[in-house]
């Protein structure tokens, strides 16, 4: 079955076509949400309450092209994790630092495995993976994580910062300088 | 440089995301199913309705009350209106009959002038006036009409506790002049001068008969 056609038959409320786009996208959601939340429970409590919006949401969908369904889907799982990240950590954060400081150099971080870079960044506060996992692998710009998170964009730009200079630091105290 | 460095970061997690991992697919699929399944409950319709139902009732009471309300306090104010209405009669009919001149031939009527009751015994206390109780003969004492009697006719009025004999003059009242039931009348006497000085009232110096109510 095409796009098209999932997304057609779950607008109509098609059962089999539902439990099929489940199937499809349920893995990789479930991992985007492991990302934000860093707990299985509240992973799959994530996974319930967004499949369950898109399902009732489907019909407000308008296909847009290739991939344009993933992006609808990946941006309701981020918010579910969002929403559940902010009933237990607060966001209203106002940290600001001067941004002409050298950006932290991440290059190492290429090198790493795709699982290592995930447990270097698991390890970082709240605020600043949450900022980090927007940012750099989602690939939403200040403006956007400053609205879903509620705060100023330089905020935003302030944790990205200080996360990454976390993670240079974790790189090298672990010897990753070396190129080991 | 930077920009290049996250998008490397990027792809290198989203691939890995695209690989399975273990986690309670299953169970997160049917507890799905039973979300999008769930209707609202019948408690919750029942409640609603029981809420609908408290609202109209105390809509209806609260309009049955205020229009009672209304209804009493119209009420009250017709009485009080009607009450007014007799008093203000009562009154001018007691004026009508102090403003009887006596030999004039009319009767000067108050307008909307409102008295007391008190105002109008102190009025008549003040001026001569013959009273006394039903069915007794009453002596009068004016000095210069020491003949003049009176008789008395029997009537239902009100009788005053102040016994005056007074020589008076009834008042005749013409036809056309606004009176109510003649039955209380108070007589004024005209004094000594003008008694003697108008010399036409000769017919009244030895008898008066008077209605005396």
């Amino acid at each position: 079955m095409i796009e098209t056609d999932l997304v057609r038959s779950c607008q109509k409320g098609d059962k089999k076509a539902q439990e099929l786009l489940f199937e499809i996208y349920s893995d990789r959601m479930y991992r985007l949400s492991f990302r934000y939340v860093r707990s299985q429970p509240d992973a799959e409590d994530v996974m319930i309450t967004s499949f369950s919006k898109i399902f009732r949401q489907i019909s407000k969908f308008s296909y847009s092209g290739e991939g344009s369904l993933e992006g609808w889907i990946r941006k309701i799982v981020v918010n579910e994790s969002l929403m559940l990240l902010r009933q237990r950590h607060n966001f209203m954060m106002s940290e600001n630092i001067d941004l002409n400081f050298p950006e932290p150099d991440l290059s190492l971080l290429t090198s790493l495995e795709a699982e290592d870079i995930l447990g270097m960044v698991s390890r970082l506060p709240t605020g600043y993976r949450t900022v980090f996992n927007l940012f750099v692998i989602d690939g939403f710009n200040h403006r956007e994580i400053a609205a879903m998170l509620e705060i100023t964009e330089n905020t935003s730009r302030s944790q990205l910062y200080k996360a990454k200079s976390l993670l240079q630091k974790m790189l090298t105290r672990e010897g990753f300088q070396y190129g080991t | 440089m930077e920009r290049d460095i996250d998008k490397i970061i990027s792809l290198k997690i989203n691939t890995a995301e695209m690989t399975p991992s273990y986690w309670q697919k299953d169970q997160v699929w049917l507890r799905i199913q039973s979300t999008l399944n769930r209707r609202p409950s019948m408690k919750l319709r029942y409640a609603a309705t029981l809420i609908l139902l408290t609202c109209c009732a105390t809509v209806y009471f609260f309009y049955r009350w205020e229009q009672t309300r209304v209804q009493l306090k119209l009420a009250a104010l017709e009485e009080a209106v009607h009450q007014s209405e007799k008093r203000t009669s009562k009154l001018n009919k007691e004026e009508a009959i102090d403003n009887c001149i006596p030999g004039s031939s009319t009767v000067v009527l108050p307008l909307t002038t409102k008295r007391s009751k008190e105002e109008v015994f102190l009025n008549v206390i003040d001026t001569p006036m013959v009273a006394a109780v039903p069915e007794e003969r009453v002596e009068i004492t004016t000095a210069p009409l020491a003949d003049v009697t009176a008789s008395i006719e029997q009537s239902d009025t009100v009788v005053h506790p102040v016994i005056n004999a007074i020589i008076g003059v009834i008042p005749t009242i013409h036809p056309g002049v606004r009176t109510a039931k003649a039955r209380k009348i108070k007589f004024k006497l005209p004094r000594d001068n003008e008694f003697s000085d108008e010399g036409t009232n000769a017919e009244y110096a030895h008898v008066i008969t008077a209605r005396i109510n």
